[in-house]
């Protein structure tokens, strides 16, 4: 067996039978980053010597006898957004090109603390603005499971990473779907926390009341270890909370008897046939694995989609003016003119150093903010965030677990919606309501269409992970889609 | 709302960014395709926010949307140390 197929269990009993060692393992994944990326192009910095000199350390104390970590050994990708001390941290942004991080991210720092082995970092959209990662200032990550088609984004690199076995885990972003939706296109689980449960020190801020930090993994299992160690309060993060780790025991509790709820108000509308049907599949599966089917109404999600591009948009108008080339970020070469205002310098630094789409986002958001419309639309926005909030809440009331699609379509091609935004924006319309009302989610596979992975989501209540985690890890178990393979011709039958 | 190349051209100068009229024709149409989208929150017929809770997000007036510049120089002539046009600062690492 291919020690990149190994899960974190499977690696650790290797590791302490001494039937393998981290720098083996490491090596493999390190060749495959090397092979796939000409391809691919998932990472933005590869770190393949750190890597190696790292998991040679591990190896060392493993032999010294020391007990390894949750992920000692574990190969890790990180999103490009998260800050690593010494180390170029872009963001996929021209204007942040010369940003090496002056310190290193608490998410990040915990992996490592963790026994993690860091690889490198991968590609995203622009300030994680964007569902294609077609929106990277420096080059375009490609499907693993179709080079001419599109991973997902903003975390695509990540998930990427973790399909094509070029990492076991990564870890993404997802402030309305940056880390569900490229998972579903990729074939991977992806996993947002509840606002709060993650760190947000170290990461690059898109929309700071939204942002959250998640893990990517090929099973469910991989996926909480990973969650485990990134969760908990932070000082430097005064909206995080203290949390226990979700324990391993609800992986296999499976899901009899858990009511799980199904929207039935025609909110399914749009979506692609095919990806329809899987959805259905999918619950009859839960069911017959035991759980009770309800069907809820949440009227007011439709709305999601709405604020929460005033929100975000409000939000980067705000976090993306630090970048004016004196605070922060430069544009190579960019030293102000002799004579030249300070506003000249900064709008001719902004303007050549960040994209269109932060453009756009930063001029729709100075709209949302000023004076005349700030009533209409941000703190409306604001409102009916609550209202939507509620409304889950509601639902949740009769139910442990929502189930539904994690997108309205497969991947899609490459260049397909690059400069349409709105039909791009729409691509997050299941994911986004889980950001709004502040509730864990996770993508799991459920099959394939168009011979493209297709992803369904778990949403569960509010600091609900644990009931969270065992409804995915028994659909898993259940379906038997488990570390879905690119190269395995076999399963686009 | 349908902006204009003029809206676009005054916001762009509030956050201050100089598209080019490529650009701001662009931008004018895709925003205002994202907008009208927006709008539908307006239309939702869910009540208006209250005034408490909007006091509890903006809890002051915003000023008004126009650019303000400042004198450079005036400012610069503060700095404790000076060379040429620039200011000296401790080193950092």
């Amino acid at each position: 067996m291919d020690v990149k197929e190994y899960s974190i269990q499977q690696l650790h009993a290797a590791y302490a039978s001494g039937a393998l060692s981290v720098e083996a393992v490491t090596s493999a994944y390190v060749d495959s980053v090397a092979n796939q990326e000409p391809t691919l192009q998932a990472f933005l910095h590869i770190l393949g010597e750190q890597a190696i000199a790292r998991a040679d350390a591990l190896d060392q104390r493993l032999r010294a006898g020391e007990e390894p970590s949750a992920l000692f050994g574990v190969p890790l990708a990180i999103k490009d957004n998260l800050c690593l001390a010494g180390t170029p941290t872009t963001a996929a942004s021209n204007v942040l090109a010369p940003y090496v991080a002056s310190y290193t991210a608490t998410a990040v720092q915990r992996l490592l603390d963790a026994g993690a082995v860091l690889l490198g970092k991968t590609n995203l959209d622009e300030f994680a603005m964007g569902s294609s990662t077609e929106n990277s200032a420096f080059q375009k990550t490609r499907n693993p499971w179709d080079p001419k088609r599109v991973p997902g984004g903003s975390s695509g690199g990540s998930a990427v990473a973790v399909a094509a076995r070029q990492s076991l885990v990564a870890v993404g972003s997802d402030t309305g779907g940056s880390i569900r939706q490229p998972a579903s296109f990729c074939g991977v689980v992806g996993m947002k926390p509840t606002y709060g449960r993650v760190s947000r020190n170290g990461l690059i801020a898109l929309s700071s009341s939204l942002d959250q930090v998640g893990p990517f993994a090929r099973s469910v299992a991989d996926a909480l270890a990973v969650f485990n160690a990134l969760v908990g309060a932070d000082p430097h993060d005064a909206t995080t909370i203290a949390s226990d780790p979700v324990p391993p025991s609800v992986l296999t509790e499976g899901l009899a008897s858990l009511r799980v709820g199904y929207v039935d108000d025609g909110a399914l509308q749009g979506m692609d046939d095919e990806v329809q049907a899987r959805v259905q599949e999918a619950l009859r599966l839960i069911e017959r694995a035991g759980a009770v089917l309800v069907p809820v109404r949440i009227p007011l999600a439709r709305l999601s989609l709405a604020l929460y591009y005033v929100i975000v948009t409000s939000e980067v108008s705000s976090n993306l003016s630090r970048y004016d080339g004196i605070r922060y970020g430069q544009v190579p070469g960019a030293r102000a003119a002799s004579g030249e205002t300070f506003e000249q310098y900064t709008t001719r630094v902004r303007s050549a150093g960040l994209g269109a789409e932060a453009q756009r986002r930063s001029i729709l958001g100075t709209y949302t903010l000023s004076k005349g419309y700030a009533d209409k639309y941000y703190h409306r926005a604001h409102a009916l965030m609550r209202a939507v909030a509620e409304d889950f809440d509601a639902a949740f009331a009769n139910i442990d677990v929502l189930f539904g699609p994690t997108s309205p379509s497969v991947a899609f091609p490459l260049g397909e919606k690059f400069n349409d935004p709105l039909t791009m924006y729409l691509s997050d319309i299941f994911t986004v309501p889980a950001n709004i009302a502040n509730l864990p989610a996770i993508s799991v596979p459920i099959g394939f269409a168009h011979q493209l992975p297709v992803g369904g989501q778990f949403i569960g209540p509010r600091f609900g992970e644990s009931t969270l985690f065992r409804a995915a890890a028994g659909y898993e178990a259940e379906s038997g889609f488990v570390q879905l393979s690119p190269a395995s011709n076999a399963l686009h039958a | 709302m349908q902006f204009t190349d003029a809206d676009i051209a005054h916001l762009a100068t509030l956050v201050r960014l100089s598209p080019t009229p490529e650009q701001r024709r662009t931008y004018a149409e895709q925003l205002s395709r994202v907008l009208e989208y927006v709008d539908q929150m307006n239309a939702s017929g869910v009540a208006a926010p209250a005034e408490g809770a909007r006091a509890s997000v903006t809890p002051y007036d915003l000023r008004e949307d126009r650019v303000h510049s400042h004198d450079g120089m005036n400012l610069t002539r503060q700095a404790p140390s000076r060379e040429g046009a620039y200011i000296v600062s401790p080193p950092t690492t």
